[in-house]
């Protein structure tokens, strides 16, 4: 096999430089044309399939014989047109096609960011116009021999850097002074040749700063401190890595170093070094940003691994109609929205799915989430051109996508480590979840309640906000209609959350009460066959509503505010939610009046009841059948 | 030689005193905060100290300070996670012989400790 073109790599080197193989197929050619071109080339890993010239497949030699050597496999295959092949590998997907001129670092990332029954699979690459080669398959396995040659080349450039690193050498007496002795290259590290006599730091005020130059200053006097062990303080010398100004406008990076110069034991003077690492420094932030770029990905591959499977799974299923319909009201182009109205519709999306994101433990997504609801409550305000709000909105939105498909990805690198692991890992496939090959098959017996994940999450955000709680239910799933748990999941999301953010209390102030510091939260089903509901009450331990807030602010609305009945209704009302500030737990009205909103499009009501300092309880009732 | 080792952490100053591989060291004190280090100075007079910077009752810097007046000669590290060039300067103005910044490796403590002994023997010779 040739092996040279990995000799001739360079850190910069990209697909273009691996080796490729430009034979392509129509899907409407027999299967035998196939078989002929992988016997006549042992190394040729796939064939691009086209369809009416249009990239429509790659197939791998692994696939094509996985297909052949079947029962019958030839005769099936060879006489009939590729596309039964591509029919049979259920091939919906596009292959992955990249730019020859993609870096090969890049590229593999790419390339291992496809679905996992796919990872080993070539890639095809497409040319610049007009260099011949229009469109070519190139091996994986040749990918990632190239990156691992690319990693190897890396390293050994840093090294070689440090190597021919620029060093300069001066000397200072015991004023700080510097001598006439020191080295040709001082003077072109730093852009001027310090005078003789002067104190080195007044020489470096100009380059340094301020601070710095006097941090240089106590540094020295230290040094010629003989109580002070030498080699005990390098670790606070403050110029490790100085950022320096030269005269040019330029700035670079040197470090110095200090040795001290000993005559009959006693010190005398300091011998300064002086390296230019501005080419090291930048070596390292771009290490350090490929560094958190992987950590990114392996955290998001954590945070799928601790998540609840159940919940995951819903929520990832739910996730992508969700944006979309988002993408949909933020383009001006689509439907007959006002502009205000879009707005309205996708906050009430984001902050339904910013809340369902921290209950499966997807902490990341529910970040950024935040991050765009802040954003839309500042566009709500501005006098910015709405079509600039929508763009910049739908940039907003674009993170959130990238962030579904990292997620998916997680969930498809983990569903691949091994069968066993599998089962620990929610589908990101619809078609899958419910299958034979689901991850948590959902059979007639046993139903997740829709509280499924809410312990955890209680435990861990009653944490976060510093009022410890626990969740508690005697509740069970079987004693709900199936049409109401999705919508109740979302409800009691809401509830749990202005509990937790405003019902509850710290706990100092609880056991100052009388009550336990750690707070509960209750979750209680009834059904009343009688008269046809569902009864579900959701209930706090904590301040209780503060009933004379919330007339003053029924007032401001101008809501009827007489008696507890009517300033129990009063608080589902949109915008009457009295807390200042928005974060990422509870957010600013929208909570409560969307809940109301939700129950009564099922036909169903809520009311809140309240002993101030005692509880405070939300009773819903939906209707169920005879 | 004795060592004295000043930390609030009892983390800290186990894994300080695992640190010690020095044959000459033959007693190991242990104080958690300011106060108790210039009472067991005063008491055991130990040639070699570490020292934590922010302690309860009496910080690492007072405590440098007292000690050094009662012995003049005292051998002083300070090992702390506070990165402050001008606190560190500071405990060497008071009289610390060096700073070590936490976090430290088991091997960075051993080779600061050998170089505070030696520099406890120049100082008694």
């Amino acid at each position: 096999m040739a092996e040279a073109f990995i000799q001739r790599l360079t850190p910069q080197s990209t697909l273009a430089e691996l080796p490729a193989y430009g034979l392509t197929l129509d899907v409407e050619s027999r299967g035998k044309e196939a078989g002929r071109l992988f016997e006549s080339d042992p190394d040729l890993p796939g064939i691009v399939v086209t369809k009416a010239g249009r990239v429509r497949f790659v197939l791998s030699r692994g696939q094509y014989l996985r297909l052949v050597s079947r029962n019958f496999g030839h005769e099936v295959f060879d006489p009939r047109p590729i596309q039964l092949m591509l029919d049979t590998l259920d091939a919906d997907d596009e292959p992955l096609i990249l730019e020859d001129r993609t870096a090969i670092q890049d590229a593999v990332g790419r390339a291992l960011r496809r679905p996992r029954a796919l990872i080993y699979e070539p890639i095809v690459v497409r040319s610049s116009p007009g260099s011949g080669r229009e469109i070519a398959v190139v091996d994986f396995p040749d990918l990632l021999r190239a990156d691992s040659r690319i990693s190897a080349l890396r390293n050994t450039q840093m090294e070689q850097i440090l190597a021919t690193v620029e060093e300069g050498f001066m000397m200072v007496d015991a004023e700080g002074r510097i001598a006439t002795e020191r080295s040709a290259s001082v003077g072109k590290i730093f852009g001027i040749d310090p005078a003789a006599g002067l104190p080195l730091p007044v020489f470096l005020e100009p380059l340094l700063g301020e601070e710095k130059a006097e941090l240089c200053k106590g540094y020295l006097a230290t040094l010629f401190n003989p109580n002070v062990i030498e080699k005990l303080i390098a670790d606070i010398n403050p110029l490790l890595r100085a950022q320096v100004r030269t005269r040019n406008g330029t700035t670079k990076f040197l470090r110095f170093r200090f040795v001290r110069g000993l005559e009959n034991g006693t010190i005398q003077r300091i011998l300064v070094k002086i390296e230019d690492i501005s080419r090291e420094v930048e070596l390292e932030e771009e290490r350090r940003a490929e560094e958190m770029r992987a950590k990114e990905r392996i955290g998001r591959i954590f945070e799928v691994v601790r998540a609840d499977p159940g919940p995951l799974a819903a929520f990832i299923r739910k996730l992508s109609p969700e944006l979309k319909r988002v993408r949909q009201w933020l383009d001006p182009e689509k439907g007959d929205l006002s502009f205000e109205d879009r707005l309205a519709q996708v906050y009430r999306v984001l902050h339904g799915l910013k809340g369902e994101a921290g209950l499966v433990g997807l902490d990341s997504f529910q970040r950024k989430a935040h991050l765009l609801e802040q954003q839309l409550t500042a566009a709500r305000r501005s006098s910015e051109l709405e079509v600039a709000t929508l763009e910049r909105l739908r940039n907003g939105l674009g993170e959130l996508e990238s962030a579904q498909d990292e997620i998916r990805s997680a969930i498809e690198q983990l569903r691949g480590l091994s069968a066993a692991s599998a089962d620990a890992v929610p589908s990101a496939d619809p078609r899958r979840a419910h299958g034979a090959q689901g991850s948590r098959p959902i059979n007639g017996r046993e139903v997740v309640p829709f509280w499924d994940g809410m312990p955890g999450w209680i435990d861990k955000m009653s944490q976060r906000m510093g009022k410890p709680a626990r969740f508690y239910t005697e509740a069970k799933a079987d004693e709900l209609p199936a049409q109401y748990r999705s919508p109740l999941r979302d409800v009691l999301i809401q509830l749990v959350r202005n509990s937790i953010v405003h019902g509850l209390e710290e706990p100092e102030l609880r056991r100052k009460t009388g009550k336990p510091a750690l707070a509960t939260l209750q979750l209680a089903i009834r059904r009343h066959e009688d008269r046809g509901q569902l009864e579900v009450i959701f209930q706090d331990d904590g301040r209780g509503l503060d009933w004379q807030r919330i007339a003053e602010r029924a007032q401001q609305l101008g809501l009827a505010a007489r008696t507890r009945a009517e300033l129990s209704r009063s608080i589902f009302t949109a915008g009457f939610s009295t807390a200042e500030q928005t974060d990422l737990d509870a957010g600013r009205g929208v909570g409560l009046d969307l809940v109301k909103t939700k129950l009564e499009g099922l036909g169903g009501s809520i009311y809140a009841h309240s002993e101030p300092g005692t509880f405070c309880a939300f009773q819903i009732l939906l209707p169920i059948g005879p | 030689m004795n060592l004295l080792i000043v930390d609030d952490s009892l983390i800290v100053r186990n894994a300080i005193e695992r640190c010690v591989q020095n044959g000459e060291i033959s007693s190991v004190f242990r104080a958690e905060n300011g106060q108790e280090a210039v009472e067991m100075f005063a008491h055991h007079r130990p040639e070699l100290v570490t020292m934590d910077l922010t302690m309860p009752k009496l910080d690492g810097l007072q405590a440098i300070s007292r000690i050094r007046s009662i012995e003049p000669n005292s051998s002083i590290l300070v090992i702390s996670a506070l990165n402050s060039h001008k606190t560190a300067m500071e405990a060497i103005s008071r009289g610390a012989c060096g700073f070590l910044t936490k976090p430290f490796t088991e091997r960075e403590v051993g080779e600061a400790l050998e170089e505070l002994a030696a520099h406890a023997r120049r100082i008694a010779h």
